[in-house]
């Protein structure tokens, strides 16, 4: 019979993931999380906690504790507005937005899905070069283009070596 | 001083008004541009899916520019820190460099170090420099009061590089009142656009550039001066579906640096793309005696 205790047990720390997290830590010189002493002085000057229940602070310490894969698994990974204040403002430089950014590799890394319109332009990136294909833009009742505005071409002239090679890059890992 | 032009994904695909004005106002200043065909997304959206990919993206332009001998100036703020951070991260990680540079041999390219990464605030108010600017001044913007936002990608972090104060950024106040008009501090000024919200909470990504813009038109300025490609394309650009969001009435003139550096030159508005800005700009440009 599952009881209140049983629920809390539910989770247990994931010593694997939190080896893996703390090897690319090392491999690519982050600041470590472990160094948060939970003064939420990062939660306090998010830009996004005033929209969404993102709590940087709250992601640190469960990577600390070694809640690696339920914080892969929160969807509030996908509401860091990247804004970088609590990079800018930890005592402890410790980066929660790298923590965030980490767990997001981690977690598309493990087969996760993209939000939609993130992947959309990833998608973009590597097929034109661009987030988007060139736009164009309305001026008055008409719309023009880059070459109708005077500005120089601005196409990949090697796309497909370039979209193969990124391609290439794409599937070597650090995480 | 030989300047590439990065626009980045934004202004190069759909903010065309940002590479317009800059490229008018560098020429009217002197500045010698060089082209650099190739150039691509410095590599950001990617920075979400694994870290060899963006960081190759990043260090194939500042390959790209290298060989032609070139600075860059970034036209987006998110560049400008991409850019530092690949550097950044591959003299951290002799791996990650190795990776790197066999996928640029690839492509026939080397990772040249060493190339300029300029933020426009660096090349205008460090190397052309206000009193110069001040001295080219043909029709200062006399009464305007501009309300100045830097964006936080160009001032966040300070240990990567130090462009402007991260707490109290100065140096685009300073220019705007190089151009005679004023620019006071004013509470909101650090507050983010939202940009990169956009693209995983839109409603909350829409809302934050509302509330800026709301902020803003509330303290009774005339307009809102960017100086990145990202943080314009919302507040100007999807400033009614900003408005729409949060549910109030917005109409708050927003304007590059570099259009409004145009105007004080003497330039042609329609060369410095204000005819693109989605705001009512001609709100602003009325006022220019």
């Amino acid at each position: 019979m599952a009881g209140i205790t049983d629920q809390l047990r539910a989770t247990k720390p994931q010593p694997e993931l939190v080896d893996k997290f703390y090897g690319v830590v090392e491999k690519l010189k982050l600041e470590s999380p472990f160094h948060c002493f939970q003064c939420f002085k990062c939660t306090s000057g998010c830009t996004s906690f005033r929209l969404t229940e993102i709590m940087p602070h709250s992601f640190v310490n469960f990577v600390r504790l070694g809640f690696v894969e339920d914080m892969m698994r929160s969807e509030l990974l996908w509401a860091c507005c990247q804004c970088l204040k609590c990079k800018e403002r930890c005592p402890q430089e410790v980066a929660p937005v790298d923590v965030i950014f980490l767990l997001r590799r981690m977690t598309v890394g493990s087969g996760a899905e993209l939000p939609e319109d993130l992947s959309k332009i990833i998608m973009s990136v590597t097929e034109t070069g661009f987030i988007q294909g060139l736009q164009k833009v309305k001026v008055g009742d008409t719309s023009v283009d880059r070459g109708q505005l005077g500005l120089p071409p601005i196409d990949l002239p090697d796309l497909a070596k370039f979209s193969s090679v990124l391609m290439k890059a794409m599937e070597e890992q650090m995480e | 001083m030989k300047i590439a032009i990065f626009p980045g994904c934004v202004a190069a695909t759909e903010q065309y008004a940002c590479e317009l004005a800059t490229r008018e106002v560098l020429r009217e200043l002197g500045v010698e541009m060089v082209e650099v065909p190739g150039f691509s997304c410095c590599g950001w959206p990617l920075q979400n899916v694994g870290t060899v990919g963006w960081v190759y993206l990043a260090a194939r332009n500042l390959a790209l520019a290298a060989e032609k001998g070139a600075g860059l100036v970034t036209l987006c703020n998110v560049c400008n820190r991409m850019f530092y951070e690949a550097r950044a991260l591959m003299a951290a990680s002799p791996e990650l460099r190795e990776k790197i540079s066999s996928l640029l041999k690839e492509e026939g390219r080397e990772p040249l170090d060493g190339v300029e990464i300029l933020h426009p605030l660096e090349l205008f108010h460090d190397r052309i420099g206000v009193e110069e600017i001040k001295r080219r001044v043909k029709r200062p913007l006399k009464g305007l009061k501009l309300a100045a936002h830097t964006g936080c990608q160009a001032i966040r972090p300070r240990q990567l590089r130090s462009i402007d104060d991260p707490e109290y950024p100065q140096k685009l106040p300073r220019l705007v009142e190089a151009l005679g008009a004023q620019s006071p501090h004013y509470p909101e000024a650090l507050d983010c656009c939202g940009a990169y919200l956009f693209y995983t909470r839109k409603d909350a990504s829409l809302t934050l550039a509302g509330e800026k813009v709301e902020a803003v038109q509330n303290w009774g300025y005339d307009g809102l001066v960017t100086i990145c490609s990202s943080g314009h394309r919302m507040l100007d650009g999807k400033q009614d579906s900003a408005a729409t969001t949060i549910g109030k009435v917005l109409n708050l003139p927003v304007v590059y640096y570099t259009q409004l550096l145009g105007l004080a030159l003497g330039l042609d508005p329609e060369r410095l793309g204000l005819q693109l800005n989605r705001s009512p700009v001609k709100n602003l440009v009325g006022k220019i005696g």
